[in-house]
């Protein structure tokens, strides 16, 4: 085995403290599992400063010495078309200001797929940094009669070959030795050729830019490779002095002399590409043979079946989210009421006790129970995404997304959305045409978010029957199928209507990979889950509590103590004259009537009331007006805002639970204030408005100006109220069995 | 690979690949580099002198293009043309 020791000397004496590993590689290539197996569970997921891309980064140690691995966003080539794919290049080329140079680039080779994987390895590798090469998935590839040959290709490509299996972590040893051993030995270059002229170009332009921009001789070609041939244009160098015109002119003298610019990389790398694969590969006899992948698409990716599939698999994922998260959301429940209780009796009653037992426990409680929705509904879309089905629903869904002028890229952020608008805002990266990607930030919002759920939960499970439809499918399960329907159609529409206004412009073309099918490993899809979970608790204790604290204030202050008062002798009268049920139902009368009228004096009552007039017509109460106030920055809050309104000054364990409360809320008139069509019309407007502050935070940072939030704040504002309204009126009308 | 020897293959029945129906075998013969997207194509290895096979004829088409499997919009396979190999039908044209 080799140690720090065995190194030759001179290379001793340059290894740096930490060692920097970037790991790179095509999308779909085992990368993330790699990942895994090279750092464990030593992982750590920041953003990139400024850009909402993910940064993952881990760090192991091997022979005495700490490595650091970053892995960076899958990409097709060093040229983007999207900015996760640019991320991948700043940092590769040293263009990302917070980011150090990288030591080592591992680049991840899928075995399967090795003339595609090539492309962009060939990129990495003429970089000149210290390069290594792991294979992945040979034994998939030798399964399908092609294996690789791993010293036949270490040959070609002069850089150490590892053939790994990460699963097994089979090769992971190997990699971390010559990961080690690769450090300051910078890479040969690759004996392709771009073409005569081509190059010489080439050389032109580096040495000008060199002038203004000193850097490495290979990176400083690289830049010059892509500010020549990529019309696309992403490289903000152009922009040096007298740059931009030496491009121009050398593309006309390429153009003059008849040489094919534009495609000669592709043509250049391809072509030496295939005489390393005639070497190193063995061909299977049948060319085109269908894989199993290719079976299954026959059904997944039908106009007809492929779409009923689809249909079908969510309603069973949001059927299971609501039956299966049961028993842990009673558990749930069970531990937030009973560290209630305990603080309860262990505190001497005051406004200190109640802030915690009723703002704080119970507010955090009536949040965190929809955790285990949350992660089921996490668990499905990694799921999907792992296994390739996902690219599967984006190809069915694109020439329906067509119709609404978005592509089947626009699909992905669409179904992100409905675990959080968030990362789904951030995953438009993807999409390449800008007013496409505008149109599909304006939409995503609409997409019926996890945040959602505990509000559709509440309301379902305290309003609506669970009358059994068929085949298991309850009156509650389709209501919330419903929600997650309309949400997508509310977006779909929006997005056309913002297509064929501010955002008209010509359709970009569509271009996506699907990748074969793969069991996903179970490892990687825990992380991902696990890792999106700790950010909703992490929300949770932190924006969410401080709300609910703030929400606790101005529901409870000015407390007035004679209400107490009165209230407690009219329990001693009532203690004195009934006894038995009687005297329990008078109680909770009592509690009931008291948390109503403190509320109301309350600083949120007032504002509640003052909202009134204008939610009214909704359908909606002062109480359910100051729930809808507190969720302007977060929907979650709802739910726990409720819980308080419900129950201020109250929190022993006779406190009926929230649905109850819900259930039994009267009007002064006593009339019942909660309706089965009351409950549709919160559920459509919690669809339709933007209550979230970080939704609106990610937009402004994503579109770099505050114009669009303050439009998309604006439109679904005026949409909920003005959608509710009119399912109110025409509710009452024409369904009065509901209202 | 230099460009002039592709320039044989554009002899016959040139058509495009937007036209060719699944389960056909074709060799590319020449991508209009003008089309926004070919280039993109080009990198994840639809270029001159390559077979694919079409999997899907629908909008958008499926490919099968070395070892990945490719879908492209219609309009932009428009930009693509080809020669037949083999069709669908199942008689050798090269």
């Amino acid at each position: 085995m080799l140690t720090s020791q065995d190194l030759p000397d001179q290379q001793k004496g340059t290894l740096p403290r930490t060692i920097r590993v970037a790991l790179v590689g095509n999308p779909n290539t085992g990368k993330t599992t790699l990942f895994n197996a090279l750092t464990g569970l030593k992982q750590k997921v920041a953003n990139y400063p400024g850009v909402t891309v993910e940064r993952k980064s881990g760090i192991f140690s091997f022979e005495g010495l700490q490595i650091e691995v970053i892995d960076l966003p899958g990409a097709y080539s060093l040229r983007p078309t999207n900015d996760v794919e640019r991320i991948t290049r700043d940092v590769l080329l040293g263009m990302m200001g917070s980011e150090q140079p990288v030591d080592v680039v591992v680049v991840c080779l899928d075995a399967g797929n090795l003339e595609r994987n090539l492309y962009f390895a060939t990129q990495v590798l003429d970089l000149g940094l210290p390069g290594v090469v792991a294979l992945t998935m040979n034994d998939e590839a030798a399964s399908m009669g092609q294996p690789v040959d791993p010293v036949v290709l270490e040959q070609h490509l002069g850089r150490p070959v590892v053939e790994t299996v990460a699963p097994t972590y089979k090769g992971i040893t190997e990699l971390k030795k010559v990961i080690l051993q690769a450090v300051g030995r910078e890479g040969e270059d690759l004996p392709w050729s771009i073409g005569e002229k081509v190059l010489h170009a080439i050389e032109h332009l580096a040495a000008e830019i060199g002038k203004h921009k000193p850097m490495e001789r290979r990176i400083l070609r690289q830049v010059s490779v892509e500010l020549l041939l990529d019309r696309r244009g992403t490289n903000r160098m152009i922009d040096l002095p007298g740059i931009r015109e030496l491009v121009g002119k050398l593309r006309a003298e390429l153009e003059w002399a008849g040489v094919k610019w534009v495609e000669s990389e592709s043509i250049g790398r391809y072509a030496w590409i295939k005489s390393v694969i005639e070497t190193t590969r063995v061909r299977s006899e049948e060319k085109f043979k269908p894989s199993r992948s290719d079976k299954v698409d026959r059904v997944l990716t039908h106009p007809v079946f492929g779409l009923a599939i689809f249909l079908v698999v969510m309603a069973v994922v949001f059927q299971s989210i609501y039956t299966w998260a049961g028993p842990f959301m009673d558990m749930i429940d069970g531990l937030t009421a009973a560290s209630a209780s305990a603080v309860a009796s262990s505190m001497p009653s005051g406004p200190l006790r109640d802030l915690l037992t009723d703002g704080i426990i119970s507010g955090v409680g009536a949040v965190l129970i929809f955790l285990p929705q949350i992660i089921l509904l996490f668990l499905f879309i990694v799921l999907m995404e792992d296994s390739g089905y996902l690219s599967r629903a984006a190809f069915v869904m694109n020439r329906h997304m067509r119709r609404f002028g978005l592509t089947g890229h626009a699909f992905i952020p669409m179904l992100s959305g409905f675990a959080c608008a968030i990362p789904a805002i951030m995953s438009t990266r993807n999409i390449s045409d800008p007013r496409t990607r505008l149109a599909t930030i304006m939409a995503v919002p609409l997409t019926s978010c996890s945040a959602r759920l505990p509000v559709y939960a509440l309301m379902i499970g305290a309003l609506i029957p669970a009358t059994p439809l068929f085949a298991g499918f309850t009156t509650q399960g389709f209501v919330l199928l419903g929600a997650y329907i309309f949400s997508i159609c509310a977006a779909l529409l929006v997005a056309r209507a913002f297509r064929m206004t501010v955002l008209k412009g010509r359709q970009q073309p569509f271009i996506i990979e699907l990748p074969p099918y793969r069991v996903p490993s179970w490892k990687t899809v825990l992380n991902s889950v696990w890792e999106r979970g700790r950010m909703f608790v992490t929300q949770a204790g932190t924006i969410i509590l401080a709300i609910n604290i703030i929400l606790w204030f101005i529901a409870y202050f000015p407390h007035d103590n004679s209400l107490q008062a009165k209230y407690d002798s009219q329990r001693g009268a009532a203690q004195a004259s009934l006894s038995g049920d009687e005297l329990e139902l008078r109680l909770e009368e009592l509690d009931s009537l008291q948390s109503g009228e403190m509320l109301r004096g309350s600083i949120a009552g007032k504002l509640g009331q003052v909202i009134e007039p204008v939610i009214e017509p909704l359908g909606f109460d002062w109480k359910i007006g100051i729930g809808l106030l507190a969720s302007f920055a977060a929907r979650e809050v709802f739910v726990s805002t409720m819980a308080i309104v419900y129950n201020v000054g109250e929190a022993d364990e006779t406190s009926v639970s929230l649905m109850d409360a819900i259930r039994n809320e009267k009007h002064a008139d006593g009339q019942r204030v909660y309706s089965p069509l009351v409950a549709l019309n919160i559920i459509i407007f919690f669809i339709l408005a933007c209550q979230c502050m970080g939704t609106v935070a990610v937009v402004k940072r994503e579109t770099n100006s505050w114009k669009w939030p303050l439009v998309m704040v604006g439109y679904m504002t005026a949409l909920a109220y003005v959608t509710c309204l009119v399912f109110y009126q025409l509710g009452i009308r024409f369904f009065p069995g509901l209202a | 690979m230099r460009l002039d020897t592709l320039s044989f293959h554009v002899v016959e029945s040139v058509m495009k690949l937007s036209e060719c129906r699944s389960g056909d075998i074709v060799l590319i013969t020449e991508i209009d580099s003008h089309v926004s997207g070919t280039l993109r194509l080009r990198e994840l290895g639809v270029l001159e002198g390559v077979d694919l096979k079409v999997i899907k004829s629908s909008n958008p088409m499926l490919l099968h293009v070395n070892e990945s499997r490719i879908a492209l919009d219609r309009e932009l396979a428009a930009a693509i043309s080809v020669n037949y190999m083999v069709s669908a039908s199942g008689n050798q044209t090269c």
